[in-house]
């Protein structure tokens, strides 16, 4: 048994990564405290319809907005292609609470938008005319569609374009005219891949804390962020993140069966791009106007906005505050990628050594977390750090030692714990897809050529899966560097991330101070679509 | 009638001319084949025969009507063509069944009428039994079937097939080949087919049409082709061929390296003429003889013929004899009697592009 120790601590690895989940759980079958009860009987159901309502109307926002524009970009010939298939997956680089706010400034109000029309016409006040309201359900689902319609965008598109071209050209043989021929062939074929892109839409949504804590919109999300900081009931807010919990799987186990039948359907046959339509006339502006005008409405003009902002109270945003949470974004952010890394290599290289379907497992358990919302995280993490927080404050008062305060929940030990878990997932999926392109008959040529596992691994491996292992670093990172609402609960007293930073100009409507490093944000959210669209490029 | 005719096609994809004034014809009930390396323009002409890509010039009329022409270009839909793909296209999404009524819902509304027609067409592929699967339940061969009943249920007057046997295993090939030809000439529809094999052209087709860069290079019954093609691209794509220099001696015979060829009918060409002489495998014979003027170099055992190079008189040939010869055996090299094909050289210097091998 030479490699109990990898199988050991590859395992360790995962539990510890699982145990905020398993916390969850567990403290959510613990029996119920008067809080949960007495919001069960009067706002939590409220709450849930309003998820339920928010996630739908985002779902069906983001389908309007997505699926034209992939049909769009796969399917015609438009001027500008190149630029504007890339072009429309930028709004995913905007954090959405930035964008609610922009549109907040724009369109409440006070804003320009209104001040605008009521010059025009000549109203007095907001009895004479209607507007429709910003800070609603519906506003949020609106502006959450902006930023995530991309999911929906991105899927269908590479469905519309994997498949063959000789099913649509078949089509149209047997007497199918070009609508007729989306409506019975590219449409049905391409609806796994839209389902996929659906359930990622529904649960970033989900997952949102930013856009409905700002727009005043109660959900399960601000439910749990209120339960605890408000009432401070662990077990309370638990059971709300259990809940959350549930409608996650539920999602996850719709893109799991969509995936599937997607491999049925996507044979990636040959797509040669003759069938594309070309329009003209008033179709192609109008094609041109809708493509540009996501792009414009989900990231131009909100950048733009946030480019001004920064430029004019550049004296005020250019401060020491500015670089301290830069400096402790980027630590905690490094940190993280370079743990969630380390611990990715050491489990694709423990099931790498076994080569059994279930050494593969510890990987699976150590990605779950990236399906939690960043509250239910945040939660499930609190859990058993606060008791280990307790217990080890106890230990020093028995053994007669000074108590050394809450060391877990009071530094920065849980918010890059909660990190990791999180973010882990991206680190081993990047080092698992790279090391699985590594032939197996390497392992055995260099066995034979007198090398054992530890050599193989730092002179075989490692080499050939470094570009892997950067790019997993890389994507942890940024999503470090990007994540609100796990910061929101588990940054210690005092602490700031750019995000929290950010977050905080917004709820106190004052982003125009906060619009430096909110760009800052939006510029690195942009690096992974860069690398996505190459690889996109790559592919067809 | 034709059931096509073309004239004077051009057709480009992306600035690069692919189809350079092309004209061609198809009898009613006459399957046509186009055969050429792949990239040399068939697939091109069988789509823009469809409605698929647009043609930048000449005409092109089915069954007498015009689809494409100056100002006319008819959309795919309307054309009532029937097409079998390389991969056969079957939607992933739609059963058997499904699949093979697809092109039957702008047409027909009874269901009843519907459900007839399906088994009528399954019956026919001899695919009854199979109308509730889903294509990737099937076998290539059987999803072939599903795709040309899919076709055959609009009734179309005209049938492409681009590389339609390309993916099917060669053990049942020539049996579905067999199969295939039996139903269109029994349905009385006409075909144009697309392939780089000449086995499959040979058995599937009435008429060979072989392609070189854009253009028809020869066009008429396989056996003419293979037996008096027009040039030595055509001679050299249907077979093996070698080439002996010689000398029209007179309208009926040719001298060569080793000695005086005769013909079977008239050669065509003036006496006194320098050329190649083209002789396949099949047709030179030899003859065991210790003293012959000719020697065997080297002999493969194929199993149903053994190939055999023999030098004779400076001159290599490939030769194919039915059973392998004693080892390094003296030979009497003669050509059974046909008709001879003599290229004359000049024609040969001005055809001959591409490289070619040289075995004469």
């Amino acid at each position: 048994m030479k490699r109990l120790g990898w199988t050991v601590s590859s395992w360790g690895l995962a539990l510890v990564l699982t145990l905020p989940v398993l916390a969850l759980v567990y403290e959510a079958l613990l029996p119920t405290e008067d809080i949960f009860h007495h919001l069960w009987s009067t706002v939590l159901p409220v709450y849930i319809g309003n998820t339920f309502w928010l996630v739908l109307a985002v779902m069906g926002f983001s389908l309007l907005c997505g699926l034209p524009a992939a049909w769009l970009m796969a399917m015609c010939e438009l001027p500008g292609k190149r630029w504007l298939q890339w072009a429309l997956i930028l709004p995913l680089a905007m954090p959405s609470y930035i964008v609610a706010f922009v549109y907040t400034d724009l369109l409440d109000y006070s804003g320009p938008v209104q001040a605008a029309l009521r010059g025009w016409f000549g109203w007095q006040s907001s009895t004479e005319y209607y507007f429709p309201p910003i800070r609603t359900l519906g506003g949020a689902a609106i502006v959450l569609g902006l930023v995530l319609y991309p999911y929906v965008y991105l899927l269908a598109r590479t469905a519309f374009l994997e498949q063959s071209t000789n099913l649509i050209q078949s089509s149209r043989l047997l007497g199918c005219t070009p609508w007729q021929s989306f409506k019975r062939v590219s449409l049905p074929l391409a609806r796994p891949s839209i389902a996929v892109g659906l359930s990622l839409v529904a649960m970033e949504t989900l997952a949102d804390f930013g856009t409905v804590h700002f727009f005043a919109v109660s959900t399960l999300t601000t439910a749990v962020y209120d339960t605890w900081l408000g009432y401070g009931s662990l077990n309370a807010a638990a059971k709300i993140a259990a809940i959350m919990l549930l409608v996650v799987t539920l999602l996850l186990s719709m893109e799991r069966m969509s995936r599937k039948r997607q491999q049925v359907f996507q044979k990636t046959m040959e797509h040669e791009q003759e069938t594309g339509y070309r329009l003209t006339g008033l179709t192609r502006l109008a094609a041109l106007g809708y493509c540009w005008g996501l792009v414009t409405i989900g990231f131009l003009l909100p950048f733009a906005i946030l480019c001004y902002h920064a430029v004019y109270y550049f004296d005020q945003a250019w401060n020491a505050k500015f670089f301290q949470y830069s400096a402790n974004s980027l630590l905690l952010s490094t940190l993280v990628a370079l743990l969630a890394i380390l611990l990715a290599v050491m489990l694709g290289m423990s099931h790498r050594l076994k080569g059994r379907a279930y050494t593969a497992l510890p990987m699976r358990l150590a990605s779950m977390g990236y399906a939690l919302p960043g509250t239910v995280l945040a939660i499930g993490v609190l859990i058993p750090l606060t008791g280990m927080d307790f217990a080890i404050n106890d230990l020093a008062l028995w053994l007669g030692l000074r108590e050394p305060g809450l060391v877990l929940t009071g530094t920065m030990t849980a918010i890059a714990f909660g990190y990791l878990v999180r973010f882990a997932a991206m680190a081993v999926g990047a080092v698992e897809s790279s090391i699985n392109k590594v032939s197996p008959s390497l392992d055995m040529v260099t066995q034979t050529l007198g090398y054992g596992p530890g050599a193989m691994i730092a002179r075989v491996h490692i080499p050939l899966i470094r570009k892997g292992i950067l790019a997993g670093a890389l994507l942890v990172f940024i999503e470090c560097m990007k994540e609100l609402p796990a910061a929101l609960l588990l940054r210690p007293f005092n602490f700031h991330t750019l995000a929290t930073y950010v977050y905080q100009f917004v709820s106190d409507e004052q982003l125009e101070l906060g619009a430096l490093p909110a760009i800052v944000i939006v510029l690195v959210g942009l690096i992974p679509l860069i690398f996505l669209n190459r690889s996109l490029e790559q592919h067809h | 009638m034709a059931a096509l005719d073309i004239k004077g096609i051009c057709c480009s994809y992306n600035g690069k001319p692919i189809l350079d004034n092309l004209s061609l014809s198809v009898a009613e009930n006459e399957i046509m084949c186009l055969l050429g390396a792949s990239g040399c323009g068939k697939t091109t002409l069988l789509k823009a025969v469809a409605g698929l890509l647009p043609v930048s010039r000449g005409e092109i009329c089915i069954h007498d009507r015009q689809v494409n022409g100056p100002g006319v270009a008819l959309v795919p839909e309307l054309r009532n063509i029937g097409m079998i793909f390389q991969d056969y296209a079957l939607f992933p999404h739609l059963t058997v069944a499904d699949n093979v009524a697809f092109g039957l819902a702008n047409k027909e509304k009874n269901k009843t009428r519907i459900r007839a027609r399906i088994a009528e067409a399954l019956e026919l592929v001899n695919l009854a039994e199979l109308g509730g699967r889903y294509p990737h339940q099937l076998s290539g061969g059987q999803q072939q079937r599903v795709a040309i009943a899919r076709a055959l249920i609009c009734q179309p007057r005209l049938m492409l097939l681009d590389e339609p046997f390309s993916n099917i295993d060669t053990q049942v090939r020539m049996r579905l080949i067999g199969e295939i030809r039996a139903l269109l000439k029994g349905q009385g529809i006409s075909a144009i087919f697309v392939t780089h094999s000449k086995e499959e052209a040979f058995a599937f087709s009435d008429k060979l049409a072989l392609f070189r860069a854009g253009q028809i290079e020869q066009v008429g019954r396989p056996q003419t082709l293979y037996q008096y093609p027009d040039s030595r691209f055509v001679a050299d794509f249907l077979g093996l061929a070698n080439y002996v220099s010689g000398q029209v001696l007179d309208s009926h015979s040719v001298s060569t390296p080793f000695g005086r060829v005769d013909s079977v009918s008239a050669l065509g060409q003036a006496a006194g003429t320098h050329g190649q002489l083209l002789l396949r495998p099949r047709q030179i014979q030899l003859t065991l003889a210790e003293q012959g003027n000719g020697r065997v170099l080297e002999q493969q055992f194929l199993g149903s013929h053994t190939r055999c190079l023999v030098e004779c008189q400076g001159v290599r040939l490939e030769v194919s004899i039915n059973e392998p010869l004693p080892a390094v055996s003296q030979v009497n090299v003669s050509v059974a009697p046909h008709t001879l094909t003599f290229f004359p050289d000049a024609e040969v210097s001005s055809r001959q592009t591409e490289p070619m091998r040289k075995l004469g």
